[in-house]
């Protein structure tokens, strides 16, 4: 009984930050119907950023919230503006283009930015600094509740709270919903389209620099190779909630991380990564729109 | 009974398209689908032709419930439409877009195509005769090899028929089919349909706003509004139908 | 009749002929590392060709493709380590058998894989492609008969004339009975699918069947592209057959021009050589740039000249006035 409440505690953390990263999918996905591959780099940059600016300001000589805050900004500021650039500069451009075009494009992205990680960070792993210390902070028996698990799930439920009263309570936020209901309508209606998507990419991304931080955290070796399974898992979370479904996004992060967990703890830990593939296959060919979307009806 | 719709209706959600619709096309009636814009007239289309699935009531292919065929099986049982917006296929050549309709009756298989067999020369060729004779008719012979998205809006709505056409349709249903003509070429067209109905012996259900190309060539005429018939009947008794004029003019105002 | 007897023959003659050309040339005038870049441009033909006809013909989006070329390389490298009937010189003759062995397979896989995904949307499809194709990686990773992490070893087969002549010849067979395909009624089938699967099956066209058909045709001859992979390089390894491979054949296809077959072969042969012509780059500079070179190549490629080289256009409709005339009757 213990062990599984300590794999539930497990599993919601790693759901927590699968949400974070999946938010930025479906957000996305919302505005350009587009499936944005780079944003697992965006994320693995994240991580980068936080590790050299760590360096920079010396934030590991007093480890701390106030460290662990500014690990934060970093890692959300240069994030944004690395997803600024992609959308400015692969993205619009192709923003008339057949869907297809922009998802070979969004799988350029990715696959540059991994290697040129590769090039400019190295490929030997580096270790995240320690901008926090852990401790434990209750143990009743087996179980036991880590200030990282504490802060991870804190941190998220903050984050998701702000976003939430961003996109219903705010102006921009109605904008962005209108945006991903309808492209065309939210254009004729005098929304500046750009600046949205330009505020969707930043949020989004700055989201992934927050989930970067948090892993890093709890699992620090970070290298440039990193992003690729943590997004496809996002990614998978974010279409078993149902693309382009913001609350969708956070149950199926939570849900893809208590499976997960549990698939490791109860069954095998070979196939955890098969799970996400399994997953996404079974959802797309039996409920495509996920277990919150809905489906829309093509007018012929 | 060629097609019945038998108390068909459609909702999306809470929007009613089509309530309760009745219809019944017979061999070799030309018969005309009218209505202000937005009636339900292309979603009958729809239904017609398997795209939509009717919320209520059933469609009958020759006595044969439609429900379970997609919609290229009841294409290919003889229900050919055309399209409203036009959808041809825009970067195949004319010829391609009128073959593609012929491939159901493909005489050969994958072994003979990718072998070139007897019977691969023998079928291509005859469908390139039949396409032929076909495009003949509309006066297309001339822009055969051209990209079917290239040309003008006109020439690609007979297009769109002759592609219909094609597939040996025992119904066909046009939409629009006179939409951006002027008076010649609809006069043209009005010739054509009936030709057609003539020489294949088809049945023809029509949708157009057109008045003179309806009233001119319908025998019978069915009147959609909000997704409802309010009248059916001759062109001479629909012209006269008070609630079909109310339902595109309005009613008078009394003073 | 004797007429169309020689058309169908004339592609098969000229097959045969391009394959034993190339074959004798490498034989005589390339060193082994350069003939080992021919086997690769061989199959590499073979993968994009088959790529383009599902990506490019019929317009859907297929990213699994190192998948089935996987399942190819493994069902006929388990055969040929378990069962050489023939003795030492004459298991030349046996060679297409395995990719015939390795095509079904992957064939088979094509059929199972495309039944249920091909009534998704372009990119939920490629989504699913990408799934299934990190499945088999997966399995085979975790399958102890098909050697798990370490792979395969000690293959049969060599890199000499009578191999390059086999995988030539395959690679030209992929060609002709693709070029077939695409210029039939099936190939119209495929492209009204693309231009407008609404529209197609309004005329008839079984939209469902004909996607699978593309996609299994495909599978075909990728696991046939596969099996001659593993008998070249005579070792098979789970981490060959990477998504990244997926995009490897994808930018062959899209640099060539998606629906054009003779792009397709051009992609191919650009995107096999130019990792080589790069190399003096990366000894010079003692950094991998050429990876880096490659997705940026996709990225402005999209950007910039989304319809590749050729476009939608095959080698008869680029070549100039008197010629074109000649060849419009292919």
């Amino acid at each position: 009984m213990e062990e599984l409440i300590q794999h539930v505690i497990n599993g919601l953390n790693l759901g927590a930050i699968y949400a974070l990263i999946a938010l930025g999918y479906t957000m996305v996905y919302g505005v350009l119907q587009l499936i944005n591959f780079a944003h697992s780099e965006v994320y693995m940059v994240g991580a980068f950023a936080a590790y050299y600016g760590a360096l920079r300001f010396h934030l590991t000589d007093n480890p701390g919230w106030g460290a662990f805050g500014l690990t934060l900004l970093i890692a959300m500021v240069i994030c944004s503006a690395l997803g600024l650039c992609i959308e400015r500069f692969a993205y619009r451009p192709l923003r008339g283009a057949p869907k297809t075009n922009t998802l070979i494009t969004a799988i350029g992205v990715s696959l540059f930015l991994q290697f040129a990680g590769q090039v400019v960070f190295g490929a030997d792993p580096k270790l995240f600094p320690e901008v926090l210390r852990d401790e434990t902070l209750f143990s009743f028996g087996e179980i036991r509740i880590q200030l990282f698990d504490v802060t991870i799930l804190a941190v998220a439920l903050v984050a998701m709270l702000l976003l939430n009263y961003f996109i219903n309570k705010t102006k921009t936020g109605m904008a962005i919903r209108a945006v991903s209901f309808s492209f065309r309508s939210a254009t004729l209606m005098g929304i500046n389209v750009n600046s949205i998507i330009m505020v969707t990419f930043i949020v989004g991304s700055s989201l992934a620099g927050i989930g970067a931080v948090l892993v890093g955290l709890k699992y620090p070796k970070i290298q440039p190779l990193m992003g690729t399974l943590i997004g496809l898992k996002a990614f998978v979370a974010a279409v078993l909630g149902g693309i382009g479904n913001l609350p969708g996004a956070i149950v199926g992060g939570l849900l893809m991380g208590l499976c997960e967990e549990m698939v490791v703890a109860y069954l095998s830990s070979t196939y955890r990564d098969a799970l996400a593939f399994g997953l996404l296959i079974f959802i797309l060919l039996f409920k495509p729109s996920g277990i919150m979307g809905q489906t829309r009806v093509e007018k012929v | 009974m060629l097609l019945e719709l038998k108390n068909v209706s459609i909702h999306f959600g809470g929007l009613k398209v089509i309530e309760k619709m009745n219809l019944g096309i017979e061999p070799g009636e030309l018969i005309g689908l009218i209505g202000p814009n937005g009636a339900g007239k292309t979603t009958a289309f729809n239904l017609i032709s398997g795209i939509y699935r009717p919320s209520h009531g059933e469609i009958l292919l020759e006595g044969a419930s439609n429900a379970a065929l997609e919609a290229f099986e009841i294409a290919r049982l003889g229900v050919i439409r055309t399209f409203q917006n036009i959808r041809l296929f825009s970067t195949l050549s004319v010829l391609e877009n009128i073959l593609v309709s012929m491939h159901q009756t493909c005489g050969y298989g994958l072994p003979s195509a990718l072998f070139r067999g007897k019977k691969f020369f023998a079928t291509e060729s005859r469908f390139c005769v039949e396409a032929m004779k076909l495009l003949e008719i509309f006066n297309l012979d001339g822009v055969v090899n051209h990209e079917a998205g290239s040309l003008p809006y006109g020439v690609q709505r007979k297009i769109e028929i002759v592609r219909a056409l094609a597939g040996k349709p025992k119904l066909l249903l046009l939409d629009e089919p006179a939409a951006g003509m002027n008076h010649s070429e609809t006069a043209e067209l009005m010739n054509l349909i009936q030709k057609i109905r003539r020489d294949f012996k088809l049945s023809i259900l029509l949708i157009e706003h057109d008045m003179k190309l309806v009233m001119g060539i319908c025998e019978r005429i069915v009147v959609l509004d909000h997704g409802v018939v309010i009248a059916e009947g001759s062109p001479e008794m629909i012209q006269a139908n008070p609630r079909v004029i109310e339902a595109y003019l309005g009613v008078e105002e009394s003073a | 009749m004797g007429g169309l007897l020689k058309q169908s023959l004339r592609g098969w003659i000229l097959v045969l002929v391009v394959a034993l050309c190339i074959s004798a040339l490498a034989n005589v005038g390339l060193n082994p590392y350069q003939q080992q870049i021919l086997f690769y441009i061989a199959i590499n033909i073979m993968l994009a060709t088959s790529l383009n006809l599902v990506n490019g013909f019929c317009g859907q989006f297929s990213l699994g493709h190192a998948g089935f070329m996987a399942i190819g390389a493994y069902a006929s490298a388990l055969v040929s380590l378990n069962f050489q009937p023939l003795g030492a010189g004459f298991d030349v003759l046996i060679f297409p058998f395995y990719a015939l062995i390795g095509g079904i397979c992957a064939g088979l896989a094509g059929f199972v894989v495309g039944m249920p995904s091909l009534r998704l949307r372009g990119d939920y499809l490629a989504i699913v492609t990408l799934g299934f194709g990190e499945i088999i990686r997966v399995v085979l990773l975790n399958l102890d008969v098909a050697g798990g992490a370490r792979g395969l070893y000690g293959i049969p087969g060599r890199t000499d004339f009578m191999a390059c002549f086999h995988a030539f010849f395959w690679a030209g067979t992929t060609v002709l009975l693709l070029w077939r395909l695409v210029h039939s009624s099936y190939g119209r089938a495929f492209l009204s699918v693309r231009e407008d699967e609404i529209a197609a099956s309004c005329m008839g066209i079984n939209s469902t069947r004909t996607k699978v058909m593309a996609f299994v045709i495909s599978s075909f001859f990728a696991g046939a592209a596969g099996s001659i992979f593993a008998h070249t390089t005579n070792s098979l390894n789970p981490s060959s057959f990477q998504f990244v491979k997926s995009v490897d054949v994808v930018i062959m296809v899209v640099l060539g021009g998606m629906g054009s077959l003779t792009g397709s072969v051009i992609g191919a042969i650009l995107v096999t050589i130019l990792p080589e012509a790069l190399r003096p780059l990366q000894e010079y500079t003692h950094v991998d740039l050429r990876m880096v070179i490659y997705s940026l190549t996709l990225i402005l490629l999209m950007i910039m000249r989304p319809s590749g080289l050729l476009g939608s256009r095959e080698w008869n409709q680029i070549l100039p006035g008197p010629w074109r005339r000649r060849a419009a009757r292919a």
